[in-house]
């Protein structure tokens, strides 16, 4: 009986020492990462049958365990990617919010001095000083739409490497993921024996992918984890890896892709299904929050471009010659696939700026038709033919020809931040006079006056000639109620060029276009009592110098709705750009507290399931060495039975 | 029984004084600034809104100065249209006093010396320039001379009989100040002898 009495007491030795180690070990890794909290099952060993009845003969260590819940884990893992989702966005669209923060250095100001620039040229159109700020305080402003330009590439810039170094990461890890499987395959030979800290390690690993890109994982039940992304994608199947790369996308090869090889062939990783983690929150800020910002700044670029230069062309600067271009137009960006077959070039002109989106645009062809697919909402033009105007831009096949399959991605508004300029370097140049000046004759006997007059088309034949007005125009009264229009290109014999035409007294009569629908290309109108034979004349503005007609027109364009289909002014457009990425971040920054109060509750519930309380493994400490010391009791107990015995028979 | 993990415990403190101190952060950044609005993000409307406010504000004050330049330009003219009125003046007593039979040759010669200095003087005002040198009554061209003697007492008129609003500032959204005289109008003929 002694023997098993002390096997017994041997036993619960092991068993106490076992549990010390167990406590021991959960001390020791109390703050290590995905470290689960372990504990020893013990079991009573193979009872012995006498005739007396069953004794026990002792205790045995069963197995090792670590107290995992795979629902709980599995929600920590969930939750906490998409933490590292709004915490990536988060910080990427800060970068946008906090260069938008300061008022004093964003657009705003450029553009508000720019037109007191253009009122005080306005005030004193004839001076030159005045003229010189003007034109400084356009460079300035087109400076600072470069300045945004590049900032927002910068940010591009920034996006394409965060995406390379995420990548290489998720690659370090996956290659360790499939050795910890590797070694875990091995050793799961029992699987009553887990070997509990490498699947510990195992699942840290995974945790660290899962804060890059969200995965799914299917367990097998030879121990190994195999890891896929987005669609079904295997990151790593039992000890084999797939690498993961970033590449310049073969239709945008201004932005990186995701790529998977699997075998020889790389595959591309569709953007959508990356859906939580780092990768996919820089690649969603990528293509919505930085090309939606840098394409409205574009549109401000692009729509006041054109409209102060269309204004601007109306009128009539120093020299007498009409206005030029005063800002250079940004153009479209068009980007051919580069897997396109086809050598076609697309043309893109804007038509009608006020109807330009901020979308990008991609444009297929099937062989039959071209589909052009606005980017934003996926609304799609087909058609045959080109050229082809959508969304006020004109698509043209510059050259060459368009192969079936090929595709482009077009850009109306990307650019223009980067490519608006001032033209207009000469003071002179500054076109703040109207082209004509209607006037009346000094011997003039009714009270009619006409208006100075405004140009509304200076492409207009009547414009043709620097210098003159073709033909020169004589209005006179044949009646207090009726007048005619003559070419007066020779004063001495006027040229009837419409006769008859009834007049109003009591209104405002515009003169041109005529009943006879002659048109010149300008607006006069007549107002006032007027006497039989009394003349006006409508001519070139010759040496008008001290005109501010243009000046005071190119200085509403501040305040008229000319973005957006007329909805707002440049202004409103701009303010509309902070206000959609002010929403962004806020809504970002509110998800990413709401996520992080998540991670905190799941991982209070995990913790409180797996982790380590440092007071509970004092307490066992306490009990395993009680119990090591009862143990030892039995043993010295069955050894005096012993030495008893032998005093005995001496 | 709940079980609490110790480091877990740690965490959860360091996370709430870390959640307290970044609000205290920001309000501190906001009394630094002296702003409500730090980002565009602590309050997108009305941040869009401010940006939409500046620019009323510059329209104002550009509106302001526009009225004070055409204050100033219409101040100018009035001074020389009263000039004009007094030399008028002045020159009719003269001939009224011309009338005077008892005056001899002499004396009406003195007469006629005066009004020939009050004829230049007015067609000196006549041609007035402004701080800029543009002639003030010579409408759009204000770099052609208005009024010129062709011969002696004959005086030709060369701007263009302009109708209202020849220079005007933009006053506000829908109105306009004419900023300078358009020239004469009604002068029949703008010819005059002394």
């Amino acid at each position: 009986m002694g023997d098993v009495v002390l096997g017994i007491g041997v036993s619960g030795l092991k068993a106490a020492q076992a549990g010390l180690a167990v406590a021991g070990h959960n001390i020791a890794n109390a703050t290590t990462e995905g470290f689960h909290r372990q504990s020893a099952l013990t079991g009573t060993q193979i009872p012995q049958e006498t005739g007396a009845g069953v004794f026990g003969r002792g205790v045995q260590v069963e197995t090792v365990v670590r107290a995992y819940s795979q629902f709980l884990d599995k929600a920590l893992l969930t939750a906490q990617t998409q933490q590292k989702y709004f915490d990536a966005y988060n910080a990427q669209i800060k970068q946008l919010d906090n260069m938008l923060a300061d008022p004093t250095s964003g657009l705003s100001p450029a553009l508000q001095s720019f037109f007191s620039g253009v009122q005080d040229v306005a005030t004193n159109p004839s001076s030159v000083p005045s003229r010189q700020q003007l034109i400084s305080l356009g460079e300035v402003l087109a400076a600072r739409f470069n300045t945004f330009h590049n900032r927002f590439e910068e940010m591009r810039s920034g996006v394409n490497s965060e995406i390379k170094t995420v990548v290489s990461d998720i690659n370090k890890y996956t290659a360790q993921l499939a050795k910890l499987n590797e070694q875990i395959i091995r050793q799961q030979g029992d699987a009553t024996r887990p070997p509990n800290d490498l699947l510990d390690q195992r699942e840290d690993l995974l945790s660290k992918i899962n804060d890059l890109v969200r995965t799914t994982v299917l367990n097998e039940t030879n121990g190994s984890m195999n890891v896929f992304i987005g669609t079904g994608q295997p990151l790593v199947i039992a000890d084999q890896i797939f690498a993961v790369s970033a590449q310049y996308l073969p239709e945008d090869p201004e932005n990186l892709g995701i790529y998977l090889k699997q075998g020889s062939v790389q595959l591309r990783v569709p953007e959508q299904a990356l859906d939580g983690g780092k990768l996919s929150a820089l690649i969603d800020f990528r293509n919505t929050s930085l090309n939606s910002a840098e394409n409205q700044v574009g549109r401000v670029a692009v729509v006041m471009a054109k409209t102060f230069n269309d204004q601007h062309k109306l009128g009539q600067d120093l020299t007498g010659t009409l206005g030029g271009d005063f800002f250079k137009l940004p153009s479209a960006n068009v980007i051919g696939n580069q897997n396109n077959t086809g050598n076609g070039v697309m043309g893109v002109t804007y038509s009608n700026v006020g109807a330009l989106t901020t979308s990008d645009y991609q444009l297929a062809y099937n062989g039959t038709n071209y589909t052009l697919t606005r980017l934003s909402d996926s609304t799609q033009t087909t058609f045959t033919t080109f050229p082809q105007t959508v969304d006020g831009f004109t698509l043209s096949l510059a050259s060459g020809t368009i192969a079936s399959g090929d595709n482009y991605i077009i850009q109306p508004t990307r650019m223009g931040g980067r490519d608006i300029d001032v033209l207009i370097s000469d003071t002179s140049r500054i076109a703040a006079a109207a082209p004509i000046r209607a006037s009346s004759v000094l011997t003039n006997t009714g009270t009619a006056v006409i208006t100075p007059g405004v140009a509304v088309n200076t492409a207009n034949a009547a414009f043709a000639t620097s210098g003159s007005l073709t033909p020169p125009i004589l209005i006179q009264f044949t009646s207090p109620t009726t007048y005619s229009v003559y070419n007066n290109t020779n004063p001495g014999s006027p040229v009837l060029l419409e006769g008859g035409i009834t007049y109003n007294p009591a209104a405002s009569n515009a003169v041109f276009p005529t009943p006879g629908a002659l048109d010149y290309g300008y607006r006069v109108s007549l107002s006032g009592v007027a006497a039989a034979g009394d003349k006006f004349n409508v001519n070139i503005n010759s040496g008008g110098v001290a005109d501010n007609r243009n000046a005071l027109l190119l200085g509403t364009l501040r305040t008229t709705n000319t973005v957006a289909n007329g909805t707002s002014s440049y202004q409103s457009a701009y303010s509309q750009m902070v206000a959609d990425v002010g929403n962004k971040a806020r809504e970002i920054q509110i998800q990413s507290k709401a996520q992080d109060s998540l991670v905190k509750e799941t991982l209070s519930a995990q913790q409180s399931f797996s982790g380590v309380n440092l007071d509970e493994e004092a307490a066992n400490l306490i009990r395993f060495q009680q119990a090591y010391q009862a143990a030892s009791k039995v043993i010295q107990m069955a050894s005096r039975l012993f030495d008893d015995l032998l005093q005995a028979i001496r | 029984m709940i079980r609490f993990s110790t480091v877990n415990l740690f965490n959860q403190g360091v996370f709430n004084m870390q959640s307290r101190l970044a609000a205290l952060a920001q309000t501190q950044d906001r009394i630094a600034n002296g702003r409500r609005i730090l980002t565009p993000a602590d309050d997108p409307v009305n941040s869009a809104r401010s940006l939409e406010v500046e620019q009323s504000q510059s329209v104002a004050k550009q509106f302001i100065r526009n009225g004070q330049s055409a204050n100033d330009a219409l101040g100018h003219v009035d001074i020389v249209l009263g000039s004009a009125t007094n030399l008028l003046q002045n020159a009719r007593t003269i001939v009224v006093n011309a009338g005077n039979g008892a005056y001899t040759e002499k004396d009406l010669r003195s007469l006629a010396i005066e009004v020939r200095s009050q004829y230049d003087e007015l067609l000196g005002l006549s041609n007035t320039t402004d701080s800029n040198a543009q002639f003030l009554f010579s409408g759009f061209q204000g770099r052609t001379k208005p009024f010129s003697e062709t011969s002696p007492g004959v005086v030709a008129y060369s701007g263009i009989k302009v109708s209202a609003k020849s220079r005007s500032a933009r006053r506000d959204k829908c109105r306009s100040v004419k900023t300078a005289a358009p020239s004469f109008r009604k002068s029949r003929t703008a010819t005059g002898r002394s």
